[in-house]
């Protein structure tokens, strides 16, 4: 097990490589300049000069982008990632000052989506055909083809401005920061955008995978041994049932980093999406780029726990 | 004959398909008696698998049970509560599967798996009935027991699955094992093995055995009696000497018929031709009709009798008793049966002629 | 129902009836591969539903903006807010915009830029995916280590970055994002039916008859990987549609006056304590698209593979 979490590291090295090779490209590569914003007549040529000199941007693009990796590897370097050109803070502070918030939302979705998808798919697939299922079924389809930043709208405009439950955006109310129940207070509208899709999506899938577990030889042979209904159910098909679903697990990361993106817009939710909307628009490349690394090293990182948990769930895996 | 353990009567379990009722078993009866070994034969398709997962009242939608009993020891199994049956099943009547490979669940150990059947009908702790699933596994023959039951169905052949099942089943020590095509899905040499010791053990045990397979080879080794299925009905019954000696059916004479044999090289195999009629579409008349080489106007019109040939021997045929049969026994001599193959040959030639014929006239209809 | 027998048919000579015979030979009808597909899929209602919908709403979405020209992007002060009238029947907006034309006009970029978004993720993945599937080897393993990089960029962050700084709102722009972000599914679909389809019997046969690569993969192997290359797509425009009201949205898309469902929401955002209402359009509009073209994919799955259908 060891030797294969070691192994899957040093196979995502390459990975990242080739994700540093895109991001720097996108951004190095678009028409424009850093500095164009300057170009308002106001800052003189030489300054502008200057500046191009300074974030290196007169050298050739090969030479610009073994500076910026060489670099951007030592993390744990206030200056590795570089500067914000809005406000001049390192990114390495201004990004992992974000990432508890992202988490902390993140967490509490998936969370929350396990916690509500996994029985309800059960429920659907155990009473198959049955009104429950039929109902379950129309929201799992509907919910899962309702946008979430619509939803986050709709939960905003009913909970937060109609009926004023929920508070209309932030982390937390002034003069509270850190209390734990103000934050979960906070945390409900944009989790519930976030989750109720993935809710949808997850409870399908697990429904799915529950009902062609129900159909193996091995199910008739725990019937077959006296097992009562619910032995078969939660002992033997669940366990099964829920192999497949470690999958969702490393897919549900990138769509729930873009989903947080806007979730985190729409509620003023102060994590990485959030910062990522806010620098593309004020064109913080440095920021951008730390960013986008920063997407991929969680989708990696999510991958990894989900083939890691396949090995503990699942006997025939081994490593 | 012994007493009787198990007795089933006008048994009849329908399915509810899109297309329409599949009636998979349609009034059977058969009877197991103590220790001995019923032998249920058919072709795929014809309802012996249904028939004993209606015992064991295992049909799932769009399945049921419709009507009939199953008495074990004077009690009617179909009356039972669900609760009071999951007490039958897996303590007095035992069922192992077709597939070892799929038969296990992938996820527990093969001790573990033992170990709660054992659980399930016996109030003892967890350790010990570890133990005792250890000991089953030695019974069965599993070299190096108490590794084995520590190991995962993935680490382990097909025969040493079966073998597994077989431990697992006969861990509560069932009056009845309802064993559905045991062997089938194992290498001939593996087959032996297991069924040497399902023998053993029934000898050991005084069990009886219910032994559903399509390979009448099986049967000649391990059944006391015959009940041979076609279309959801049994068609013939009688120990397994009179079947094998004396069949009446033409359906089970074709099935032995079709029995490759070592020593005779002259002669085709001979097959039944036809298939099994479609379940949705059974003819008015003896559901074998279409297939049977000695066929009569009658056998298209009305189903023929479930009646006594011999003692001891009953069949579902218009047939005399006295065995109008047609020279295809077994005993037959060997011109007899190359002329019986070459007839076979010309007529399923022209057979094939005269359905594309019936094919042409259709499109031109 | 399977059978051990030789299937042959009853021979005459011995007393079956024709009739018998012809009842078993009606029991097979003899239909091509489509008109199975065709039947297959006209038994599945939703889905049938969900094409007739879509087509209702392709039709509104192309004649209105076309009949009504530069209507949608036409404020005019008398008119704001304005209720419901047989000319607007959903209004006007803050602007004086009339709202029914505007969400048609909208529906039509969104929707524009779903199906050729999809056209873009079929046209790399399938190219990229039979390359890797047929020739195997070194360049199946380059492929496929980049399949994983594209996977582990977080696709939106990639979109964002790329629609917002290469130029920003430009319809081309967005749709070639979205496409090369989303080649990867079609390419390991087409790759592994691929790696199956190597191995079958027909391709098999046509090698040894001397067939040429390009015949082996164009007339023998793309046909049958077709089946799951248009559920994925049909799915792709859903995604593809979501995707672009998502940027839209954020403000990185399709800006105003031009009109995408996404950027009517975003409207919709910075009134909604005025109007409301405006955001239910846009929202219910993306919903009923999304709904329609999965339920088409599901429908198309069970028709073109009978195989991968457990249960209705």
């Amino acid at each position: 097990m060891v030797t294969y979490l070691f192994r899957r590291l040093i196979q995502a090295i390459p990975i990242l490589f080739g994700i540093s090779l895109v991001a720097f490209a996108i951004i190095n590569l678009a028409p424009g300049s850093p500095v164009d914003r300057f170009q308002t007549g106001r800052v003189s040529h030489q300054t502008i000069q200057n500046l191009i000199h300074l974030y290196g941007l007169d050298q050739p693009l090969p030479v610009q982008y073994v500076k910026w990796i060489t670099t951007f590897v030592q993390f744990w370097r206030v200056d590795a990632w570089g500067f914000s050109f809005v406000d001049g803070l390192p990114v390495t502070q201004k990004i992992f000052a974000r990432v508890p918030s992202t988490l902390e939302l993140m967490g509490t979705a998936l969370a929350v989506t396990i916690l509500f998808a996994i029985p309800i798919g059960i429920l659907a697939a155990v009473r198959q055909y049955s009104w429950a299922d039929k109902i379950i079924t129309t929201f799992a389809t509907i919910g899962y083809a309702m946008p979430s930043f619509w939803l986050g709208l709709l939960l905003l405009f009913v909970f937060a401005v109609e009926l004023n439950w929920f508070p209309l955006f932030g982390k937390y109310t002034f003069g509270q920061e850190g209390q734990p129940l103000n934050l979960i207070w906070h945390l409900v509208l944009p989790v519930s955008s976030l989750a109720i899709q993935q809710i949808a999506g997850w409870s399908r899938y697990m429904r799915s995978s529950m009902l062609e577990v129900m159909h193996q030889d091995y199910i008739r042979t725990a019937r077959a041994k006296g097992l009562p209904n619910s032995g078969v159910i939660y002992r033997h098909a669940l366990r099964n049932a829920l192999i497949p679903i470690i999958t969702l697990l490393g897919l549900t990361i990138p769509s729930l980093l873009a989903g947080a993106a806007i979730t985190e817009t729409i509620f003023s939710w102060p994590g990485l999406g959030y910062l990522l909307v806010s620098s593309v628009n004020t064109r913080d490349y440095p920021v951008v780029l730390a960013l986008t690394m920063m997407g991929g090293f969680m989708v990696i990182a999510g991958n990894l726990l989900a083939d890691v948990l396949y090995a503990v769930v699942d006997p025939r895996i081994t490593y | 004959m012994t007493d009787t353990l198990l007795r089933v009567r006008h048994l009849r379990t329908y399915f509810w398909t899109l297309d329409g009722i599949v009636k998979a078993v349609d009034g059977v009866n058969m009877d197991i008696g103590t220790g001995r070994t019923l032998g249920v034969v058919g072709e795929s398709g014809c309802g012996k698998s249904i028939t004993a997962l209606s015992i064991m009242r295992l049909i799932e939608r769009p399945g049921k049970i419709v009507e009939g009993s199953v008495d074990l020891d004077r009690t009617d199994l179909l009356k039972l509560s669900e609760s009071e049956m999951r007490e039958i099943r897996g303590n007095a009547i035992s069922m192992i599967f077709q597939e070892p490979m799929t038969s296990l669940n992938p996820v527990f150990t093969t001790g573990n798996q033992i170990a709660e059947a054992i659980r399930l009908h016996a109030d003892i702790g967890a350790r010990e009935a570890e133990d005792r699933a250890v000991e089953m596994l030695r019974k069965v023959g599993i070299p190096d027991p108490e590794r084995r039951a520590r190991q995962y169905p993935h680490e382990m052949s097909g025969g040493m699955r079966q073998r597994v099942m077989i431990a697992m089943a006969l861990s509560t020590y069932p009056q009845l094992l309802i064993a559905d095509e045991p062997t089938t899905a194992l290498d001939v040499t593996i087959q032996a093995q297991i069924l040497e010791l399902m023998k053993e053990l029934r000898e050991e045990r005084r069990m009886s055995i219910m032994l559903i397979t399509h390979d009448l080879g099986v049967i000649a080794e391990m059944a006391d009696d015959v009940v041979v299925m076609y279309s959801g009905k049994v068609v013939e019954t009688g120990d397994v000497f009179t079947i094998f000696e004396r069949p009446h059916h033409p359906y089970t004479q074709g099935l032995l018929g079709s029995l490759p044999r070592i020593g005779q090289r002259r002669g085709r195999l001979r097959v039944i031709e036809g298939v099994v009629p479609n379940p949705l579409n059974l003819p008015k008349g003896c559901l074998f009709a279409r297939r049977c080489p000695c066929v009569m106007p009658i056998c298209e019109q009305t189903p023929p009798p479930f009646q006594e040939v011999h003692p001891g021997q009953v069949s579902r045929c218009w047939l005399t008793p006295a065995g109008t049969t047609p020279a295809v026994g077994m005993t037959a001599p060997a011109d007899v049966a190359e002329a019986e193959a070459a007839r076979m040959t010309i007529t399923a030639d022209s057979g094939r002629q005269s359905a594309t014929a019936a094919q042409m006239g259709e499109v031109g209809r | 129902m399977e059978t051990n027998m030789q299937l042959q048919a009853p021979a005459p000579g011995v007393g079956t009836d024709r009739r018998a015979v012809v009842d078993e030979v009606d029991l097979i009808p003899v239909r091509t591969y489509w008109q199975l597909v065709r039947q297959r899929f006209m038994q599945h209602r939703l889905a049938v539903i969900a094409l007739v919908l879509l087509a209702v709403l392709v039709i509104l979405a192309w004649t209105i903006p076309t009949l009504t020209g530069e209507l949608y992007q036409k404020t005019s002060l008398d008119l704001i807010d304005q209720g419901p009238s047989l000319s607007a029947p959903l209004g006007y907006d803050h602007l004086g915009e009339n709202t029914f034309v505007r969400l048609m006009r909208a529906t039509q970029t969104s929707l524009t830029i779903g199906f050729a978004a999809v056209l873009i993720i079929v046209g790399i993945g399938v190219t990229l995916g039979s390359i890797a599937g047929y020739v195997g080897g070194l360049v199946d393993n380059l492929l496929m280590r980049l399949v994983d990089v594209v996977l582990s960029i977080p696709s939106f962050f990639f979109i964002v970055a790329l629609v917002a700084f290469w130029g920003g709102g430009n319809v081309w722009v967005i749709i070639f994002a979205i496409g090369l972000a989303g080649w990867t599914t079609a390419a390991r679909l087409v790759r592994a039916e691929f790696l199956r389809l190597r191995e079958v019997d027909f391709v098999q046969a046509a090698r040894a008859l001397g067939a040429s690569p390009r015949r082996i993969v164009l007339r023998h192997m793309l046909p049958m990987a077709l089946a799951p290359i248009l559920v994925a797509a049909t799915l792709g425009i859903a995604d593809s549609v979501v995707l672009e009201a998502a940027l839209s949205f954020l403000g990185f898309g399709i800006s105003p006056p031009e009109a995408s469902l996404g950027n009517m929401l975003n409207n919709a955002q910075r009134y909604f304590y005025r109007e409301p209402i405006l955001m239910f359009y846009p929202g219910i509009m993306l919903i009923l698209v999304v709904l329609c073209a999965s339920f088409l994919g599901d429908g198309l799955r069970d028709a073109l593979d009978p195989r991968q259908r457990i249960e209705r």
